[in-house]
């Protein structure tokens, strides 16, 4: 026992950090309990979510675990071999036959028990990737040739992710490969002409989707578009659109803003206190769809059950986590280290500003999941090992 | 401090990413602000709004009932049999497996494969149900899938309205079917089917009734309610009904019921307490209905000194319950069968129906020539012809007398309704021309003086309370005083009045219109000594602030006018009223009950009705004659309690017809009368 504490204390585990993450758990156990409590009249322990949650995170821990013990600089070395296999995975997972089909994209390999989704660990194997690239003395790092080489290294997940269809998921690479860069320290007028470019694209590909008409539309897919036009607020119908289309496009709409629709009443009506833990009208009577209830829109439930002081826990527990994750990033023991977890910084922060923003109308509708709320053994697994990743920084940053 | 010590960061990107964090999360936290805190209000509405559907309630009626609280219009409980369809849901499921097997389906026929098999599953159970009560029925699937879809959160109502046998069945035998209660909801009765029909009037299926409470949320569902539409029941809707309560039931996203909440208990209506006796309205019925079903007339019992109408019969009516339980095809043809027209209150003219009163307007007449002296004597006997002429005054105008040829004082007159005795009193009492303008003087001032061509009733205020009077009444005509032209002209013309006009009034025909219920006004001036008085069949309204109990709101005796008549007219009317019934050859003999002193009046009028047909020749509506009968009478003429005035359409005369029909009545409330006192007697002596 003592010995165990013994390494343990050699691990120099952050406690503030650790007591961010078991908070979090806690949080995400007892509310996707609350989003499935009648599970427990239909199906077997085994087969509730609640249940398979507290699984993913004990082995996610175990796994975390596993990255902690073992030196980032050993883990780089691994770096491409890890980035190439997770981009065979995502050339696999297109496949038909090979990758399981769900809510019309595929996403997913079927491994019997439970579903991986290879989306969530690329993101993390490009980190280590794009860490270990960049690793290299400033002069060359305001050579052109390393900044396009590390565009590619971010488009091609990108690509591949886009090609699911999962947006969300794939636009999360830029954001964490530009703050990598930017850390780094490429040539800013590169960085900035490339930001310009991306946001002139993005600006374009919304407005070619909610103005342009039909033959000059960029070929988005159809829920693509309309959660854009969700997000918008503009109607579905086009302007010259009969009668009998029109409701055919207003019944559309209202089908489409449903979950953000409920998901905002769910927020707005939590209140300062909460209705309580298994209270929420909204999730307990089915308003908020259960099947995301409790994965993408476990927010919905924290709000609506905690009110706005449990919000603000769960939102002030991921900003000590990225604040600390800063804080390790800042006094890594080289560039190396840095990278990691500004990467891995830059990853949970887009998915939670991302997936609360979409509760709060601040972003459109995307199936990015909350780190350690949502359901789903993927993004569990991967955002535990991420964060390993930070302890791991810290834990050996005075190891020579 | 401990995190943010990399915003004094000397690496200038972290520091930058760092302050980027913050501000996201600011911008996050303040938005979290606005949606729960600043609009928490406004989504917590929006949330209730989608997950509540409020439910009207209907208030139990108020009752009406007679003057001994026995019940004329009451609730009885009707039970139905409801299906709670969220209790089935598992079964739903259960069947829908059973049916898919293992085929592999498409959305949309999953969703038709539900679909049956929830009707399937309700039906089925619709059936064991049915069958177990002991009437099989079948569920309507449209029916089924309409409430499925629109009112999910309501119970489903498969049987209705169960008789106490099926109920017991019911509880006996239901036990193990899932799903399946009895509702009990309140529902008007009329304990005597159609006793009384005009005055307490009927309902009406009322869906969306206005209510007097203001509710913050807007329906979804209303019970059925009932309006009332004529007689008390409509008058005093108001009243009656009450005021409609509310509750919320709690619905799940595909309107599953998921909990109830009673947001306002219904307050019950007012119960309101009438005249009338119901032993002697029923007696009243029964004696009119002995004339034939389809009899068409009226009778009105009503106590002189207060006022309180005992029995307020108009026939041919109907029966108020049919309008909630439903009519059939035969039903509904009885009902709008406009020889007979069941709607009009023949009691009180509703629908402004009201008759020519033929010699029982003698009475007003006698007081009029009595009063103003016109009869000097009344022992002064008058020759009678057997008919009125009188060739040097009026040489166009004559009229056969009913009665015999002879020697004529008043009393023999007024009990063999002489025509020629009264005629000759209006015209030329004194022999001399022109003195038909004095009576008619006379006669259209001691008329208005009676109150004819007025309502008799008008709007009552009791308690600071404002009330409608409580019968739809007409006012019949009578000409006013300085009336010059007739009323009843004939195309057009305004024909002035003729001798022969005053004639006709004196003997209750021509220009005038009367309805019973005014009759009995007059008969009771005549029986309580000259007090006009207003009939009430309104006694009190229960008090909701004293448990629906009768104390502080009663109806007070309504005195009129009183019209000073000398004490020598009113026993000499009395006496010859008297003479009517129990004189051998009075006109009102058949009224004559054995311990019991009637004075009476016979008439028979003439009306002409429109035989629906026209004249061959000159193309104008043919007209046939028609006999209104008429009997008015006060008993015991001692000390009078009673009076009964009768009318029947197309009788035969008022002494054939009508008298009896008042006998029947008096005999009813001799019998009555005998009962009380035995039961008082009974009651003196237990104690």
């Amino acid at each position: 026992m003592n010995l165990v504490l013994a390494h343990l204390s050699k691990l120099r585990i952050d406690l503030l950090m650790a007591f961010c993450l078991f908070g979090l758990m806690l949080f995400g156990s007892i509310f996707i309990l609350s989003a499935s409590v009648e599970q427990y009249e239909t199906n077997d322990l085994v087969d509730t979510y609640f249940f398979r949650q507290v699984i993913f995170y004990f082995f996610g821990i175990l796994a975390g675990f596993l990255f902690i013990i073992i030196d980032y600089h050993k883990l780089s070395g691994y770096a491409q071999t890890f980035y190439w296999a997770t981009i065979l995975l995502l050339i696999l997972v297109l496949i038909p036959g090979v990758g399981e089909v769900r809510f019309g994209a595929r996403r997913w390999f079927d491994l019997g028990i439970t579903l991986i989704q290879p989306s969530e660990f690329a993101k993390l194997a490009f980190i280590f990737a794009l860490a270990d690239f960049l690793t290299r003395p400033n002069e060359e790092m305001l050579m052109p040739g390393v900044f396009f080489k590390a565009i590619g290294m971010t488009a091609l997940p990108f690509l591949l992710i886009l090609k699911q269809p999962d947006l969300g998921s794939s636009l999360v690479f830029f954001p964490i490969g530009t703050a990598m860069m930017f850390v780094a320290g490429v040539r800013l007028r590169f960085l900035i002409k490339f930001l310009s470019f991306f946001s002139f694209l993005a600006v374009f590909v919304i407005l070619n989707a909610l103005y342009a008409p039909n033959d000059w539309r960029i070929p988005l897919n159809e829920y693509q578009r309309h959660r854009l036009l969700v997000y918008f607020n503009k109607d579905f119908a086009s302007a010259d659109a009969t009668p009998a289309e029109r409701r055919q496009a207003q019944k559309l709409q209202r089908s489409r803003t449903h979950n953000i629709r409920q998901a905002e009443i769910s927020v707005g009506s939590g209140g300062l206190i909460g209705k309580g833990w298994g209270q929420g009208p909204q999730t307990r009577l089915g308003y908020l769809p259960k099947g995301v209830a409790h994965n993408d829109f476990i927010f919905s439930v924290i709000s609506e059950e905690t009110g706005f002081l449990g919000s603000m826990a769960v939102l002030s527990l991921y900003a000590i986590l990225l604040l600390k994750g800063m804080q390790i990033a800042d006094q890594a023991r080289d560039r190396l280290g840095k990278l990691l977890a500004v990467g891995v910084v830059a990853m949970i922060f887009c998915h939670v500003f991302v997936n609360i923003g979409m509760h709060l109308r601040l972003m459109p509708v995307t199936g990015i999941p909350l780190p350690l709320l949502s359901y789903g053994g993927s993004s569990v697994l991967s955002s535990l090992m991420a964060i390993a990743v930070l302890q791991n920084v810290k834990t050996h940053r005075n190891l020579y | 401090m401990f995190i943010f010590d990399q915003i004094r960061s000397k690496d200038i990107p972290i520091k930058l990413i760092v302050l980027f964090i913050l501000c996201c999360f600011l911008l996050l936290s303040s938005k979290l602000w606005i949606l729960q805190i600043s609009a928490g209000d406004r989504f917590q509405i929006r949330q209730e709004n989608q997950s509540v559907r409020a439910i009207r309630l209907p208030a139990t009626r108020g009752k009406i009932l007679d003057r001994n609280d026995k019940p004329l219009a009451v609730n009885r409980l009707r039970f139905d049999v409801h299906i709670y369809i969220d209790e089935l849901r598992a079964l739903f499921r259960e069947h829908y497996f059973r049916l898919k097997k293992d085929r592999k389906m498409n959305r949309l026929d999953q969703l038709k494969l539900g679909k049956e098999a929830r009707y399937q599953v309700v039906s089925n159970l619709t059936m064991q149900v049915s069958m177990r009560v002991g009437n099989p029925m079948v569920l309507n699937q449209s029916r089924f899938h309409k409430h499925y879809e629109q009112r999910l959160y309501m119970p489903l109502s498969v049987m209705q309205d169960l008789s106490p046998v099926q109920v017991a069945k019911f509880v006996e035998l239901i036990h193990g079917l899932p799903g399946v209660g009895l509702s009990v909801n309140p529902v008007r009765t009329y304990p005597n089917g159609d006793m009384a029909f005009h005055a307490l009037g009927f309902l009406r299926r009322d869906d969306s009734p206005k209510d007097s409470k203001d509710v913050p949320f807007s329906y979804r569902y209303r019970l059925p309610d009932y309006v009332g539409i004529d007689g008390l029941e409509g008058i005093y809707d108001a009243l009656l009904r009450g005021d409609a309560g509310a509750k919320t039931i709690r619905v799940n996203n595909i309107s599953y019921r998921t909990s109830e909440d009673i947001w306002a208990w219904p307050e019950s209506g007012r119960d309101i307490r009438l005249s009338i006796n119901r032993e002697i309205q029923l007696s009243a019925e029964e004696a009119l209905k002995s004339n034939g079903s389809e009899t068409r007339g009226s009778i009105i019992v009503m106590d002189p000194n207060n006022g309180d109408l005992l029995a307020l019969v108009s026939k041919p009516g109907f029966d108020s319950n049919k309008f909630i339980t439903g009519f059939s095809n035969d039903e509904i043809s009885q009902l709008n069968d406009n020889r007979l027209n069941r709607w009009v209150n023949r009691a009180t003219g509703s629908g402004n129906i009201a008759y020519p009163p033929g010699s029982i307007f003698k009475i007003i007449s006698s007081i009029a020539y009595l009063e103003e002296g016109v009869i000097k004597n009344p022992n002064n006997k008058i020759f009678n012809q057997g008919f009125f002429r009188n060739e040097k005054l009026y040489p166009n105008y004559s009229l056969d007398d009913t009665a015999p040829p002879g020697d004529y004082d008043f009393i023999r007159a007024f009990k063999l309704s002489s025509n020629s005795y009264f005629i000759r009193y209006a015209l030329t009492p004194d022999g001399r021309t022109d003195q038909w303008l004095q009576g008619k003087k006379i006669l259209l001032d001691w008329g208005n003086k009676f109150m004819l061509g007025k309502k008799t009733i008008s709007p009552i205020s009791i308690s600071g309370e404002k009330l409608a009077s409580p019968v739809r009444e007409g006012s019949g005509y009578f000409p006013s005083l300085d009336n010059e032209y007739k009323n009843l002209n004939q195309y057009g013309k305004k024909n002035r009045w003729a001798a022969g006009d005053v004639a006709n009034l004196c003997i209750g025909q021509g220009e005038i219109t009367v309805t019973p219920l005014q009759m009995a006004v007059m008969t009771s001036a005549i029986a309580n000594g000259g007090e006009i008085i207003q009939p009430r069949l309104l006694l009190a309204v229960s008090s909701l602030r004293e448990n629906n109990q009768f104390h502080s709101i009663k109806v007070p005796r309504k005195v009129i006018k009183n019209l000073n008549l000398k004490d020598e007219t009113v026993s000499l009317l009395h006496k010859a009223m008297l003479a009517d019934v129990d004189d051998r050859d009075g006109s009102g003999r058949g009224a004559r009950v054995s311990g019991i002193s009637i004075g009476g009046k016979t008439g028979t009028a003439q009306k002409q009705v429109p035989t629906g047909k026209f004249s061959t020749k000159t193309g104008s509506r043919l007209f046939r004659m028609d006999h209104i009968t008429w009997f008015v009478s006060f008993a015991p003429v001692e000390s009078p309690k009673y009076v009964v005035v009768v009318m029947v359409e197309s009788g035969a005369s008022g002494g054939k017809i009508c008298a009896p029909i008042a006998g029947k009545v008096y005999r009813a409330i001799q019998k009555l009368e005998k009962n009380k006192n035995k039961g008082e007697t009974k009651l003196a002596l237990r104690l």
